[in-house]
């Protein structure tokens, strides 16, 4: 009798779930399947345009190329320093800015005064192309990395600081008040009501800024560097080795999808309650 | 009101003004002379904008009045304290809080010890028929599920006087009904002290020993009437013949001051 349930029990467990795995592939496929094709049709008509017109591959070469650039690129790992380094100047100025935009937030919010000195100044720093001052920034912080981190940075920093001030300004008039009449402090009441409230600005200042962290770190790299992804682009394309340019690029764009949906999976676990229909947190 | 119960509450030729960054300022509340009883519920009734919502906000410690005098057990009232429960029209939940949580908010900002007061918010929760949501977040409740809590977290700290300004206004009738039955069986439970704005005449005298009727803006006292049903008060009592008089009389003297109001203006 036992022996049957301990037989039974188990295999009718591993058949739910290999069911419910059937399931799972059969979901994924359909959400992802219509994409892949696309992929697929794109390629074969890439391969199809180079071939029948006779592209010279220094202007583009077949797609197969580009994957075997690829492939070499990594086994010898060329590629895979080269996207260290970038990777590094990407995260390393991407922090910085959500430091700084971070704290400067808080500060413009806190009072008034410094806002009003402040707010003219962002506006007018915002609007400066910060791509321009890459040359400059070159001069005084050498050909390394930190003069990259420091573009990157630079980049990162603005989105990141206007939404956050966005954010921390969005805490509604009324909820406010509920602090001021609980006797709460400016920091207690920016701490428990504000801070999260920016929370979904904060989250949408990331995506924006981490687009611009990467191409901050790469146009860095143009102005001048020994190593990185957009060293890498520049080298290739001199050498007329276009399918190395390609594989670069696609490594870049896998960084910024790979880490968009990281930004975008952890903002939904921590803004959970967004959109579902509360009385507004925002004023707008 | 019992003579023998002090005012907890005492307003003395209050006025207030507000003062607009641009354009003329606004007198919002003229010369309010009101005692509160322990124990007693107030209900602040007038047309749009004469000035209730201000003088709930001055009896909250939010504003402060231009003129005159308030008292708070005899003692000048200066501003926010824990010894006043505020219910807003909206429930004004924290959206990344748990409804306990929510209902923990003031004893987080007043750095008081959580743990004694977790238990009282679990009894609160319970009154409030609201025990088996204590995790859920406030996206998961109904309107009127949002407004309970937002009245225990008025009530946490066992508040001296609550303050509320047109708590169901947001909610349908039904739920307003439920919830105004609830607010009776809180204050026969609890004897708190309430003020209690509305715009619904059979709300105010349903609720009330005393109906605070107001005039149309600057706001004054136009009359406050006693109402005499005996407590404990249940829904069926707005059918009876004492209430339709008491309600009766409520609209009488709103619209003799809209009627002046009119002249005046016209
Ligand atoms: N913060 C403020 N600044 C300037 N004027 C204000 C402010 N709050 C209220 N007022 C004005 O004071 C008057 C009274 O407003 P209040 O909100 O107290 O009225 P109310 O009786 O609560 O109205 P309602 O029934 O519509 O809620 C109104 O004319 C309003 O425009
Ligand atoms: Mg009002």
């Amino acid at each position: 009798m036992s022996a049957v349930q301990k037989q039974t029990v188990p295999s009718a467990e591993a058949m739910s779930r290999s069911g419910r795995g059937l399931v799972a592939v059969g979901q994924l496929v359909s959400r992802v399947g219509p994409f892949l094709g696309l992929v697929v049709i794109l390629l074969a008509g890439w391969e199809a345009i180079v071939r029948l017109l006779d592209v010279p591959r220094y202007t583009l070469p077949p797609p197969m190329e580009v994957v075997t650039a690829l492939v070499n690129g990594v086994t010898s790992g060329v590629l895979v320093t080269h996207t260290w380094v970038t990777l590094q100047e990407v995260l390393l100025g991407f922090g910085l800015a959500i430091l700084f935009a971070t704290v400067i937030a808080a500060v413009v919010t806190r009072w008034e005064l410094i806002e009003r000195a402040f707010m003219p100044l962002i506006v007018a720093l915002q609007a400066v192309p910060k791509v321009a001052l890459a040359p400059l920034l070159l001069t005084w912080f050498g050909f390394g990395m930190t003069s990259k981190v420091v573009t990157t940075a630079l980049l990162a920093f603005f989105p990141l600081l206007i939404n956050l001030i966005a954010g921390i300004q969005s805490a509604d008039r009324d909820r406010m008040e509920m602090f001021r009449g609980l006797g709460a402090t400016k920091w207690q009441t920016f701490r428990m009501l504000q801070m999260p409230a920016a929370l979904p600005y904060f989250f949408a200042g990331l995506k924006i800024a981490l687009t611009f962290s990467i191409i901050g770190a790469i146009v860095a790299e143009f102005v001048g560097a020994q190593a990185g992804l957009g060293y890498m682009i520049q080298l290739s394309s001199t050498n007329l080795n276009v399918a190395t340019t390609f594989a670069v690029l696609v490594i870049l764009s896998a960084i910024g999808m790979t880490l968009t949906s990281l930004i975008g999976w952890l903002g939904a676990k921590v803004v959970f309650w967004q959109g579902k229909g509360l009385d507004a947190i925002s004023g707008s | 009101m019992d003579p023998a119960a002090r005012p907890l509450v005492s307003l003395r030729g209050v006025s207030k003004t507000y003062q607009a960054k641009k354009g003329t300022p606004v007198q919002a509340l003229t010369d309010i002379t009101l005692d509160v009883a322990e124990g007693e519920v107030v209900t602040l009734v007038g047309p749009s904008g004469c000035g209730k919502s201000t003088l709930l906000r001055l009896l909250g410690g939010l504003h402060m009045p231009t003129e005159g005098e308030m008292l708070l057990a005899g003692q000048r009232h200066t501003g926010p304290s824990h010894r006043i429960g505020i219910v807003y029209q909206q429930p004004l939940l924290l959206p990344w809080k748990n409804v306990i949580e929510n209902v923990l908010v003031p004893i987080r900002v007043r750095r008081a010890k959580l743990a004694p007061y977790r238990e009282r918010a679990k009894e609160l929760l319970t009154v409030l028929g609201l025990d088996s949501f204590a995790a859920s977040y406030p996206h998961q409740l109904s309107g009127g599920m949002q407004q309970r809590v937002g009245i225990a977290r008025a009530l946490i700290q066992d508040p001296e006087i609550l303050l509320m300004d047109e708590p169901f206004g947001a909610l349908d009738a039904m739920t307003r009904d439920t919830l105004t039955v609830e607010l009776l069986r809180i204050h026969e439970e609890f004897r708190t002290t309430i003020a209690f704005v509305t715009h619904s005449i059979a709300e105010s005298v349903l609720l009330a020993d005393r109906v605070v009727v107001m005039t149309p803006r600057p706001g004054r006292v136009a009359q406050v009437l006693p109402v005499g049903l005996p407590r404990p008060r249940t829904l069926k009592d707005v059918n009876s013949e004492r209430f339709g008089q008491y309600a009766g009389e409520v609209r009488a003297i709103l619209d003799e001051h809209l009627a002046d109001h009119t002249k005046a203006v016209a």
